[in-house]
């Protein structure tokens, strides 16, 4: 038996995670339109031998305000599920996650796309739940507007549970479900996953969300800043399972994590801060408004301390943590705005691949992690780095495997086939 | 565009469309999609880094829908198309859906050779003040097994049907078989070629290319 190792995800961000990476001079900033780009970065993310491929998802555009959204390039992409299939077949190994919203599809849809993902990769498909928090994707669906927090959970439970029985039902004949948001008839006209199920993430981390992944997931993703966020967060979810009849094990803990690495700590230091310049003002503060889910933070003095908010009927996870972080450090609205503009609110380390590694293990074997999603700041320039500098260096401590164990996912994050 | 009432069932539809309801909504539908596929301008992304404009405002359109089915603000968060859209293909049109289809289709197919069926979906293209070549015409053949013995007998259908206008093309339905395929790329087509029925090679990478539909240049 091995020591416990770590998972590791590459999270794809066309032209990288950092909100003014696509300005820096060696980010690929027609990332958004270039496959050859993808392919690429798949094939970098297997060759270190990362777990998974991992993308996020937003059915529409990120931002509403077309001014701000002008001078990011969050506002075009590939669709995730049609780019991960198309990775599919330039890849052997690695799993391909992609977030889809319980919100805005069909259980019987969503299930037979990533079970028929799952099925052309060999056993290496993931879905990463999300119930979706945004305005700007509610318009594109109805006009009545973003459904409440608890609203979206109760539609999430059913529908997690309704993928789940088709998903497992795939080779029998009967599955049939008559629930208060949706119906289904059929069993799904494919085989049973070649991995047993496709692997269920979750990001989502208020109570209910907490809650739903206990029930449902393999995977969890989740933003941390601290250590002792990152370890509260770790003990509360491990320790909802037992009500549930599972296993710790039976949940990865994977939160996200934003390095910039270089040869030495200044380097990295002054990689840093160029892509710190890049970030302009006004794009900053909408990107901290939209954590917040409020409009109008313009309003207030961009020196001054954040103003009071009411609690968010979109990502409660968020506010809370953005909300911490400003009392805690004293921060004033352009300081804050930076510091979440950059990594997006995920936890950010700077330094050499011996600090990362340091920073990584830390949390890794102080009960915090099970493993990380690595958000490099720009495409393709930080995720060579950190295949080339930071994985080496965490296989030589022997916290990441050297080579791939099995061929599916399931294989990959070390999870039990469901029955 | 016929409702199936099985898979209704699995999309929490259980009591199904009504025909109406259905007919409605695939041209609200239709016309959503089309519109958000024209939601950014082929040239509204500018890539400048210095500049810090990643595309131009006012080359992007919001949809703005407000419909009896649907309300979609857009845009899309997907670039404008390689080919200027994705094709749009339409089967197993009914008599009441002509229409739709002349309205809307790049591409009609058809499961007999019919003239008059052809000439109607041209004629209602034009009232529609589409050009008859907006919309390309293929109908549905299944090769058959006698492919290897007698390419010319088939070669010889496909090219009547092609020369009396009843279809500008065809689509081979292929069963999973890989030597119905071989037979039919190795033997029918090289007549078709010789014939100077068919392309000897693409123009260019497009879909729209290869059919020969509008978009692809002039927009
Ligand atoms: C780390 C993390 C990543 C997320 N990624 C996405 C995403 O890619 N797309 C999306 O629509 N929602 C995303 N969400 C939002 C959640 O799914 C959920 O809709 C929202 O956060 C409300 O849940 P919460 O209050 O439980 O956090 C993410 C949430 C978290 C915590």
């Amino acid at each position: 038996m091995t020591a416990r190792q770590m998972k590791l995800g590459a999270f794809l961000w066309a032209t990288g995670h950092h909100i003014a990476a696509w300005r820096h001079r060696q980010a690929h900033a027609t990332a958004g339109v270039d496959i050859d780009h993808y392919i690429r970065l798949a094939r970098t993310a297997e060759a270190a031998k990362f777990d998974m491929l991992f993308c996020e998802d937003a059915a529409g555009v990120r931002e509403a305000n077309v001014n701000i959204a002008s001078q990011t390039s969050r506002s075009i992409g590939f669709e995730p599920i049609s780019l991960l299939a198309a990775l599919a077949v330039q890849t052997s190994h690695i799993g391909l996650v992609s977030t889809a919203s319980t919100s805005y599809n069909e259980p019987y849809g969503l299930a037979r796309t990533f079970l028929s993902l799952d099925h052309l990769s060999g056993g290496r498909a993931g879905w990463n739940l999300v119930t979706s928090a945004s305005h700007i994707e509610a318009a594109n669906f109805g006009s009545t507007g973003l459904r409440p927090h608890a609203d979206r959970y109760e539609r999430a439970r059913e529908f997690a549970a309704v993928v789940a029985g088709l998903w497992r039902g795939a080779e029998t004949s009967g599955f049939n479900h008559e629930g208060r948001s949706f119906s289904v008839r059929d069993p799904l006209d494919l085989p049973r996953s070649p991995q047993g199920a496709p692997v269920m993430v979750q990001a989502g981390a208020s109570d209910e969300g907490r809650d739903l992944a206990a029930r449902t997931a393999d995977v969890v993703f989740t933003a941390a800043q601290t250590f002792e966020e990152a370890k509260a967060f770790y003990d509360d979810l491990k320790g909802r399972l037992a009500a549930y009849g599972r296993e710790p094990d039976d949940i990865k803990i994977m939160p996200g994590v934003a390095p910039v690495v270089a040869e030495t700590e200044a380097e990295a230091q002054e990689k840093y801060e160029e892509l710190q310049e890049l970030i302009p003002d006004d794009v900053g503060v909408a990107l901290l408004s939209s954590y917040l889910s409020i409009s109008d933070l313009w309003r207030y003095p961009i020196d001054g301390p954040l103003p009071e908010l009411p609690p968010s009927e979109g990502m409660q996870s968020r506010q809370a943590l953005v909300i911490e972080q400003s009392r805690r450090d004293n921060l004033s609205i352009r300081q804050l705005a930076r510091h979440f503009a950059g990594a997006r609110g995920h936890w950010r380390v700077v330094g050499t691949p011996a600090q990362i590694a340091d920073e990584l293990e830390a949390r890794f074997e102080g009960g915090a992690a099970d493993g990380f999603n690595v958000m490099p700041s720009y495409f393709p320039g930080e995720l060579d780095a950190f295949a080339a500098l930071v994985v080496p260096e965490l296989q030589r401590r022997g916290l990441f495997r050297k080579d791939y164990e099995g061929t599916t996912l399931r294989d990959h994050l070390g999870l039990k086939r469901p029955i | 565009m016929v409702p199936d009432p099985r898979e209704a069932a699995n999309f929490s539809r259980p009591e199904g469309f009504s025909r109406g309801d259905f007919r409605r909504r695939a041209e609200e539908f239709i016309g959503i999609v089309q519109g958000l596929w024209r939601g950014w301008d082929a040239d509204a992304l500018l890539f400048d880094k210095r500049g810090g404009r990643f595309f131009d405002p006012k080359k992007m359109h919001l949809l703005d829908h407000k419909g009896e089915f649907f309300s979609v603000r857009g845009p899309l968060n997907v670039a404008r198309s390689p080919q200027d859209m994705p094709a749009l293909v339409i089967s197993g049109l009914s008599e009441p859906n002509m229409d739709i289809g002349a309205r809307v289709a790049d591409v009609i197919l058809l499961d007999e050779p019919s003239v008059a069926k052809a000439d109607d979906l041209k004629r209602r293209a034009l009232a529609f003040e589409r050009s008859p070549d907006a919309i390309t015409v293929l109908m549905n053949v299944a090769p058959g097994a006698e492919m290897a013995g007698r390419p010319g007998v088939i070669a010889d259908k496909l090219e009547e049907s092609f020369r009396s206008k009843s279809c500008d093309g065809f689509n081979i339905l292929m069963p999973p078989v890989l030597s119905v395929l071989d037979d039919f790329v190795d033997l029918v087509l090289p007549e078709l070629r010789r014939r100077g029925l068919v392309r000897q090679d693409y123009r260019n990478a497009t879909l729209r290319s290869h059919l020969g539909l509008a978009g692809e240049e002039g927009q």
